[in-house]
Parts: structure tokens; C-alpha cells; sequence
């Protein structure tokens, strides 16, 4: 089954068309990667299939409309933003702990506890989440985003502001989410650490999908042609 | 410098409201002039012309003391997790003072509240001077006077914010001292023209008030900023989990986010900035009041009238509660806009209650009017309830573009200055015959609740698609 179904999605803000008729599906319990440049469209589209704004089209996320049920779509996801976006005057733990309640989440003590020690931020627990570093703040959004265990997580800019060992830690770790059968979509342009996480790969460039990559096609060059350019006019 | 930062704030206007409202302003300003000029007659034949003129003078004052604290607000710039990056801040990141972005703010300000309030003020006078009669000597007088009004309370609300974050000793001490100040002169110690010294220029055109209050603006601003730091240092401040000591049963699944919004206060000192919201405006009311002599004294002296007036001051603290977090984070969360009014509207009336009722309950014994204190305080719990209902429907969480969209401004008005007004005349018909009293508060206030309910349902509908 597929964990999302877009058809001939279309976005405007204004006479902006951010989204042009976009069309993909993710598979249940795959890794499948977004990859663009800057202000291709990705964050749009993370935004419009998790229902925090609307577009036009065919949109379907674990079974869910998320333009008719946002809540329900976004119940069920997970979503690690861009910007790290963390309330000004609660600490880690309580952050963790008002998204599990808000979810639902039994037994919300243990598990913050749990997600605390998973994700190295016991020193950080009893600060203010406005006074961590963005490296911190980017480990808190992406423990909120999968602290209560959902079957679909949407990662835009998952690396960002992490250093090289966090960037080894979360591939692990995502990797691990997709073997225990959970569906990730990532948004990145950081093609090398794409490259060794997912199996699929859709370039966006100006609101479309220019190219649809498989796993052992050479992932840079693909990319490059489906925006424009070759590689060799990046060369030194 | 100063036109980068002009800029700024005009572009910040256009991105709250539409840029046709924001042209609009001035010109809703104009049209409401003329229409009081020409009612200027009967105001002063009802309410005497020295009443008259404290009342809109002092109204500048306290104008100025609402606009002037942005020292508050550049601190929150600084501070909170804001997306945006504002000029204020420029100090953090290149070779530049803070108390110079700080006075920049001050002047590009004092700029906007010119051209957009005090000056089509002037320009409403002027057009209907040929039906108004007003000589032009009067139109200039007052426009100097209710400048000076405005940089009376603005300076010194500068003077305040700085204080209040660069020294809590120093801020007590002056504002203990600003209050000992307003109070002898509402008790005739110090004359008052000393104290109101551009309501003195007014009535007498003496000279000499017009050195007192330009000396006492350049003084306050000067030491507003001296005072300024040169660095805004936020100490790492290390908090226990108070969140789930907060979640309150009786709140249901409300409880979490309720417990949310009053650890925000609570971390984010906002119960300071409360207190001064209802301590200054009563204690400034009960200044005026005093000063006005021929004040009836079962209007601005009666529990009925606190609790009218109080649940009317309460509403700002609406406005703190929307602007006191970013609330981008709730898009991920299966929230929607709806939801996070009703926590506001909650969190509101519960903190609102709590800490009005005993103020309240402090003024009615003060008073020697504890029989009126149960009304007044079904009078006060109404009054707020239809007020942030209204305020809900009108602004979201977007509170505060009521303060740039004419619009807004306009309904709020329409929708307040009736009931507000017909309230304090049941008030005061309180006195007279107390039948007449129940009934109709107990008709008025059912017709509130109605139109609470109403507003409400209208604002689930309206902010549904809105984003955090």
C-alpha cells in the first residue's frame, strides 16, 4: 500500500505557482528522498501533505485527505520542520512531554524519559528550549517527531545544523525507523548523506518533478541534469 | 539609519494589514476629529471644558504611556525565538550601540504616531474649522499641547521598560517616586500643573508649562537612553518540569495546553507586566479622577465602575497571551487554530479572574461598598468574557494588528463603546433604584453572554483554515 499518493498537486501563493502539478507516491515502509535546490518547492510540499496549508489536486497521506482532515494527518506523521520551531519558554522535557500528551501518548513521563536519554539531551532538560543551540533545538524537533511512534515521519532538512556524529547517529537512526517498517520522506539538497539512506529519489526543480531516481543510478549527475545542469560545468 | 528603520516598521504595518487599511488610518482618524469638533459644544455643555480637555489630554498621556514601552519589546525581540530579524537587534552582529537602535526606535516611533494619530488629529480640527468655529490659535495650541501630552507619557514609559530590565531596584525606586509624584497631585499637595504640565500650557498659555514639559521629555528620554546597556545578556536560566504541575483536571483535555499557556506567563514574567496593566491604568484612573473635581463621585468612585473598567483594561492581557510565543511548533501538532482560542479564552478568564476579583474585592472595601462586591464581580466576569469573545473573533491570535487595522479598530469600537457605555449607565442607575438595577444588569449582561456565544462560534468558523 502506499503511504502517500499526490496527483497533479498545484500551490499558489498569489501569482506565485510554488507547486506545478507535482505527482509521486512513497510506499509504505520506504526511505524516499525530495531532492531540489533552494526554493524548488520542497517545504511546500512537505507543508501541503501534512496539511498545514492548501493546494489543489489529489493529495492522499496514510488514507487521509490532508486538506479535508489535516488534524488527523497530522495525528498520525510525524514532521521535523526546516526551521527549528520550538516553544520560547518550555524546556526539552516539557516540550516532549506537551506533544505526548497532545498525541495521545500513554504513559508520557516514561517515554520523555526514554527520548531524553536516546537523544543526549539529559543536560539539556531543565533549560529553556530558546537558549539551546540550534544543533539541540534540531535533536529536539526530530525526538517530538517520532516520539510517539508514528507509521509515516516527514523530514525536511534533517541535518541541518548538526554536526558530523549526530549526522552519523540519525542515519543510523532512520535507518533503524525503516527496518522496524516505519515510511520516511526526507527533503534535502545534501545529496551525499541522500544517497547512502534512501532507495528513491524525486527531483523538484520550480514546483515539478524534473526526474525520478532509482537506486543505482548515479544520484549528482541525475540530479544535476534534471535542474540544468551538467556536471562538468561544475568542475573546477 | 533612521529611514532603514522607518522602512522597516512601514513594511511590518503592510505585513499586519492590508496596505490599503494602513492609508486608511489617518484618514479614519480625520473623519472621527471632525466629527467630535462638531460635537464639541454638547461634549463641554454635559462635561464642562476643563473635564473635557483633561480627559482628551490625558488621554495623549496615557496614549504615549502605551506606546512608549517598547523597551519591553526590543527586549523580546532579542530574547524570544522569533523567526523574523529586526533592525533592533543589529547591535548583536556589527559595530553599533544598542542605545542607538534603541533611540532609533524611539524616533522612527514617535515619527509613526505623528503622521498616523496626533497630526490628522490636527488636520480633522483644521477641515472643519469653518463649521466648528475654532479659531486657529486653538487648533495650533492644542496640537502642541497634546504632542507634548504624548511625549509626556512616551518618555517616561521609555524611561520605565529601560529600567525595568537594566535595574528592578532603580525601576521600583523611580516608579515609586513617578507614583508618590501623580499622587500629590491628586491630592493637591503638588500643584497640578506641575504634575500635568501640557494640560497647564493648555489652559493658560503660560510659557512657563511649556519649558516644564518639553524639560521633563528631553530628561526622561535623555536618561532613557543613558540607561539603555550596551549588551543584552540573557542568563541561561535552568527550570523543573512545571508543566505537568500545572494540568488542572477541571480543564479536561484542555489541561495540558492551559498548563502550557500559564507556564508561558510565568517564564515569561508576564504577571508583571499584568499587575502594571491593571495597577497603572487604575491608579491613573483614580489621578484623573481625583484631579477632575466636578467627577460625580458615585460614577468614578463606585465598585460598579472598577469592575466595568477593569474587565475593559483586562483585555490587554489577551493580547500578551497571543504574542507571548511563537506558535509556528503547533503546526506539527494535531491542533488546530480554533483550539489554541479556546485555550487562550481559558487561560484568560482564569488568570484575568484571579487576579482582578481581589483587586476588586480590595477597591469595594476601600470604598465601604462590600454589598456591591458579588455584582460587580458577575459585572467584571461578563463584561471580560464578551470582550475576549469579540477580540477572538476580530483578531485570532493575531492580536496585535488590532493595533494597525483600521478596520479592526473600527468594529472593536463599534461593537465595545455601546455596551461598554450602557453598562456604566446601569451602573450608576445602581444607586438610584436598585429594582431598575437588577433588572436590567440581569437582562444586559444575558444579552453579553449571547453575543459572547455567538462571537465564539463565529471565530471557530472564521480562524479554522489559519495557520500558527
Amino acid at each position: 500500500m502506499s503511504a502517500i499518493v499526490v496527483k497533479n498537486l498545484v500551490k499558489e501563493y498569489g501569482s506565485v505557482r510554488a507547486l506545478n502539478g507535482i505527482s509521486l507516491t512513497v510506499e509504505e515502509g520506504e526511505f524516499f528522498c525530495l531532492l531540489g535546490p533552494n526554493g524548488a518547492g520542497k517545504t511546500t510540499f512537505i507543508k501541503v501533505i501534512t496539511g498545514q496549508t492548501r493546494g489543489r489536486g489529489h493529495v492522499r497521506v496514510l488514507g487521509v485527505d490532508p486538506m479535508r482532515d489535516p488534524v488527523e494527518v497530522r495525528r498520525r506523521t510525524g514532521i521535523v520542520p526546516e526551521t527549528e520551531s520550538v516553544p520560547t519558554y518550555l524546556t526539552p522535557w516539557e516540550y516532549l512531554y506537551l506533544v505526548c500528551r497532545i498525541r495521545g501518548v500513554e504513559d508520557a513521563e516514561d517515554r520523555v524519559e526514554r527520548y531524553i536519554r536516546e537523544f543526549d539531551l539529559r543536560e539539556y532538560e531543565d533549560r529553556l528550549c530558546k537558549e539551546l543551540s540550534k544543533g539541540t533545538r534540531q535533536r529536539l524537533m526530530i525526538a517530538a517527531a517520532f516520539i510517539h511512534d508514528p507509521p509515516l515521519v516527514v523530514l525536511d532538512e534533517p541535518f541541518i545544523n548538526l554536526d558530523p556524529l549526530y549526522q552519523r547517529k540519525f542515519s543510523r537512526y532512520f535507518l533503524k525507523k525503516v527496518d522496524e517498517g516505519t515510511t520516511l520522506l526526507m527533503c534535502t539538497h545534501i545529496i551525499e548523506i541522500a544517497q547512502k539512506l534512501c532507495r528513491r529519489f524525486a527531483v523538484i526543480y520550480r514546483g515539478q518533478v524534473r526526474a525520478m531516481i532509482e537506486d543505482g543510478e548515479d544520484v549528482e549527475s541525475a540530479f544535476l541534469r534534471a535542474v540544468g545542469y551538467d556536471a562538468e560545468d561544475l568542475s573546477d | 539609519m533612521l529611514r532603514t528603520f522607518l522602512i522597516e516598521e512601514y513594511r511590518r504595518h503592510i505585513a499586519y494589514v492590508k496596505r490599503l487599511s494602513f492609508y486608511l488610518f489617518p484618514l479614519y482618524v480625520i473623519a472621527f476629529t471632525g466629527l467630535f469638533a462638531l460635537l464639541f459644544d454638547d461634549i463641554v455643555a454635559e462635561s464642562g471644558y476643563a473635564t473635557t480637555m483633561l480627559t482628551l489630554l490625558g488621554g495623549y498621556a496615557l496614549y504615549g504611556v502605551g506606546s512608549g514601552a517598547f523597551g519591553f519589546l526590543g527586549q523580546q525581540y532579542m530574547q524570544r525565538n522569533f523567526r523574523e530579524f529586526y533592525l533592533i537587534s543589529l547591535p548583536a552582529l556589527h559595530p553599533i550601540r544598542y542605545r542607538h537602535t534603541f533611540m532609533l526606535v524611539y524616533i522612527r516611533d514617535l515619527v509613526y504616531y505623528s503622521v498616523l494619530m496626533i497630526f490628522p488629529v490636527t488636520a480633522g480640527l483644521a477641515l472643519t474649522q469653518p463649521v466648528s468655529g475654532f479659531s486657529w490659535y486653538s487648533i495650533a495650541r492644542f496640537t502642541l499641547c497634546s504632542f507634548l501630552a504624548f511625549m509626556y507619557g512616551y518618555s517616561l514609559s521609555f524611561l520605565m521598560s529601560i529600567l525595568f530590565f537594566r535595574n528592578r531596584a532603580a525601576f521600583a525606586a523611580v516608579g515609586l517616586a513617578v507614583a508618590l509624584y501623580l499622587a500629590g497631585g491628586a491630592v493637591g499637595v503638588l500643584s497640578r500643573a506641575l504634575v500635568l504640565p501640557f494640560y497647564a500650557l493648555y489652559m493658560t498659555s503660560d510659557f512657563r508649562w511649556f519649558i516644564v514639559s518639553v524639560v521633563f521629555c528631553i530628561v526622561t528620554t535623555l536618561l532613557g537612553y543613558i540607561a539603555t546597556p550596551d549588551e543584552f545578556i540573557f542568563r541561561e536560566r535552568r527550570a523543573g518540569k512545571l508543566l505537568p504541575r500545572l494540568e488542572f483536571r477541571a480543564f479536561g483535555e484542555s489541561r495540558t495546553l492551559v498548563a502550557k499557556e500559564i507556564t508561558d506567563m510565568v517564564r515569561g514574567r508576564v504577571f508583571y507586566k499584568v499587575i502594571a496593566a491593571y495597577v497603572v491604568p487604575v491608579f491613573l484612573l483614580g489621578v484623573l479622577s481625583r484631579i477632575i473635581d466636578i467627577a460625580a463621585p458615585e460614577v468614578y468612585g463606585s465598585t460598579l465602575f472598577y469592575a466595568v473598567m477593569l474587565g475593559f483594561f483586562s483585555v490587554v492581557l489577551y493580547s500578551w497571551l497571543t504574542n507571548l510565543d511563537d506558535y509556528s511548533y503547533m503546526n506539527l501538532l494535531p491542533v488546530r487554530m480554533p483550539d489554541l482560542l479556546r485555550i487562550h479564552i481559558i487561560t484568560y478568564m482564569l488568570v484575568s479572574t484571579v487576579l482582578t476579583l481581589p483587586l476588586l474585592f480590595l477597591l469595594s472595601a476601600a470604598l465601604g461598598e462590600m454589598y456591591l462586591f458579588p455584582v460587580a464581580a458577575w459585572i467584571f466576569t461578563v463584561n471580560s468574557f464578551y470582550l475576549i469573545t469579540l477580540i477572538v473573533y476580530l483578531t485570532g491570535n493575531r492580536t496585535y494588528s488590532m493595533l494597525f487595522d483600521p478596520e479592526v479598530i473600527v468594529k472593536f469600537g463599534v461593537a465595545t463603546i455601546l455596551p461598554e457605555v450602557a453598562l456604566l449607565i446601569i451602573t450608576m442607575v445602581g444607586y438610584r433604584d436598585p429594582l431598575l438595577f437588577a433588572w436590567s444588569i440581569g437582562i444586559f449582561t444575558s444579552v453579553l453572554l449571547l453575543n459572547a456565544v455567538l462571537y465564539y462560534s463565529g471565530a471557530k468558523k472564521r480562524w479554522l483554515e489559519e495557520e500558527f
